[in-house]
């Protein structure tokens, strides 16, 4: 609160309201994935909408039957965003590893979104493996972001790890099914004071992202959300309000929800016949 | 360039098997998967695992692959 100046009312943001994960300090709450757009230029419209600076990609071989395609990496570079490698499709802490390692190499980054699945149909956290992967990766020197359950348990274990970010899930991956469990969610915030929080998945329209700021989460990780609406860039508009709005109304403290209504205008002075 | 007396080895790049001469340079098979190694802007955003270990960038020239190798190369695309 003390960040911010407020005149007549508006509200505007000074330098101190960064999400900081690591050595790694944003503006935009905002994390994008950079998949499943119409085609390249609607995507860097819409990442250009949401005013992020960090954006997903993730890591994959090189087509051997059809090598050197365009560049992916040098049309993020260009605009100027920082590349969040994932380990999107790792069934295992080794594979993981392996992936985080060859990003490493490949983007010279120490970022890193962990993602260790159990199976295809759920794209649901494998928790044993991700626990032993992150660790591995904390040691390793990585920042890791780590996708997991809404399981206050396993986010703790994640943070206490040493995670720079944690990051469970508001519903499954792709699924737009925006927030199922807001109370876990809550009991996550609440438990974890220490750890940056980011809800990441399931987000699949505005409302769905300012619920999740509302809940004192620190960002907001999404794709196919903006990537797969009618309009991308306008949806990525709105992702970038939603983001704002949620943060300032997570920062103001709501009032408390009352069953009674209470008269907003004064008793007293009521013109009575 | 490789003499045609010299032994093949069978080796496995990207999951698909693939026959080199005995000690092939690894850049030499970036090469033949069209990735320049001299070139900074190609092997920007590129990266390689043999037998499940990253391969630093300044080591790829050391590198010559043996029988039943495993090689890895990698880049960013999108996702999420």
């Amino acid at each position: 609160m003390s960040n911010d100046v407020r005149t007549n009312g508006a509200v505007e943001h000074e330098a101190g309201d960064a999400l900081v994960m690591g050595d790694y300090s944003f503006s935009s709450r905002l994390i994008v994935g950079t998949s499943r757009y119409p085609n390249p230029q609607v995507m860097l419209d819409a990442l250009e909408a949401t005013g992020t600076e960090l954006v997903t990609v993730a890591i994959r071989r090189v087509n051997v039957e059809n090598p050197a395609p365009e560049s992916h990496l040098d049309l993020l570079r260009q605009g100027g965003y920082e590349v969040l490698p994932n380990t999107a499709g790792c069934y295992t802490a080794r594979e993981a590893v392996l992936v985080a390692q060859l990003a490493r190499e490949a983007l010279g980054t120490d970022l890193i979104k962990l993602e260790v699945i159990g199976d295809d149909e759920t794209l649901m956290p494998d928790v044993e493996q991700l626990l032993d992967a992150a660790k591995t990766l904390v040691d390793d020197g990585f920042t890791v972001l780590a996708y997991a359950n809404d399981d206050p348990i396993t986010c703790r274990k994640l943070a206490d790890l040493g995670c720079a970010a944690v990051m469970p899930l508001g519903s499954p991956i792709g699924s737009g099914m925006g927030i199922v469990n807001p109370y876990n969610l809550r009991i996550i915030r609440e438990e974890i004071d220490d750890t940056p929080l980011i809800v990441d998945a399931g987000i699949g329209t505005a409302s769905d992202a300012v619920m999740a700021m509302e809940l004192g989460y620190d960002g907001i990780l999404l794709n196919t959300a903006i990537a797969q609406a009618q309009h991308p860039v306008e949806m990525a508009h709105a992702m970038r309000l939603a983001v704002e709005a949620g943060r300032h109304a997570h920062r103001a403290g709501r009032i408390p929800r009352r069953l009674y209504a209470e008269a907003s205008s004064p008793r007293e002075g009521r013109v009575e016949t | 360039m490789n003499s045609p007396t010299e032994t093949t080895i069978p080796i496995t790049v990207n999951g698909d098997g693939r026959s080199v001469p005995d000690g092939y340079p690894l850049t030499d098979l970036l090469r033949d998967l069209e990735i320049d190694p001299g070139d900074d802007d190609a092997t920007t955003g590129v990266a390689v695992a043999l037998n499940g270990s990253v391969v630093r960038r300044q080591d790829w020239e050391d590198v010559r692959l043996a029988e039943d190798d495993t090689v890895e190369v990698i880049q960013a695309q999108p996702g999420g």
